[in-house]
């Protein structure tokens, strides 16, 4: 991992068009900015592991079983 | 922000008109799909046994994955989407937009649908996207759906 120290008001530059910028730091808590293109998407990790490992599961769904299952339900 | 609701009242489903009935409509995911990056292209197939899911079928990959309008799955279905969302998938109203989101079907026989993360595409364009909605912290990841 690339570790930069930076300070309030301070930035780091992603591939020319992305920029994250710290804007204040109180304590423990660190407020960023960013600023990607709007095909980029940002979200807080936690967000993107919870929904991304969702989508993983459901890709493994078997449709074959649901489909005889909902056959004997109706 | 634009708020789309999806409830089974204004569903289209159910009327016989339009894309929505036709099998295979395309749909080009521009950044994938979280954690599926790499794939963007998908066709959503109406599948009668299915019924009331649909199937989202990569194109470009092996993934595939079961939809399911939200209405079908929970009451009073309501997301806010970003400004940077509206103009990516070009809604200029809230009617441009349909709504699926992702259902799980558990080896244990139990369906979850995520309603934390809908896809959200442009019925006109076939543009589509996975967004995180503004209100996500109040719509939960694994919805169970009842028999």
């Amino acid at each position: 991992m690339l570790v930069l120290s930076r300070k309030p008001k301070e930035s780091i530059v992603i591939n020319g068009n992305i920029t994250v910028s710290v804007l204040r730091v109180d304590n423990d808590n660190v407020r960023i900015g960013i600023e990607a293109p709007k095909t980029v998407p940002v979200m807080r990790k936690e967000i993107y592991q919870e929904i991304s490992q969702n989508n993983l599961a459901a890709a493994g769904s078997n449709i074959d079983k649901l489909k005889k299952k909902q056959l004997v339900n109706s | 922000m634009l708020t789309i609701e999806h409830n089974l009242q204004n569903t289209e489903t159910q009327a016989p008109d339009a894309l929505e009935t036709k099998p295979g409509i395309p749909l080009h995911f521009a950044s994938g799909l979280l954690g599926f990056e790499q794939n963007h292209q998908f066709e959503l197939i109406l599948d009668e046994e299915l019924q009331p899911f649909q199937w989202m079928k990569g194109v470009d990959a092996d993934q595939s994955f079961l939809v399911i309008p939200p209405g079908f799955a929970a009451d009073n279905y309501s997301v806010e989407i970003s400004d940077d969302d509206v103009e990516l998938l070009k809604l200029h109203d809230s009617k441009d937009a349909k709504v699926v989101c992702i259902a799980t079907y558990h080896p244990n026989e139990t369906v979850t649908v995520n309603l934390k993360g809908p896809i959200i595409y442009n019925q006109h364009t076939g543009e589509a996207r996975q967004v995180v909605p503004l209100n996500a912290s109040e719509l939960p990841l694994s919805h169970p759906m009842g028999n």
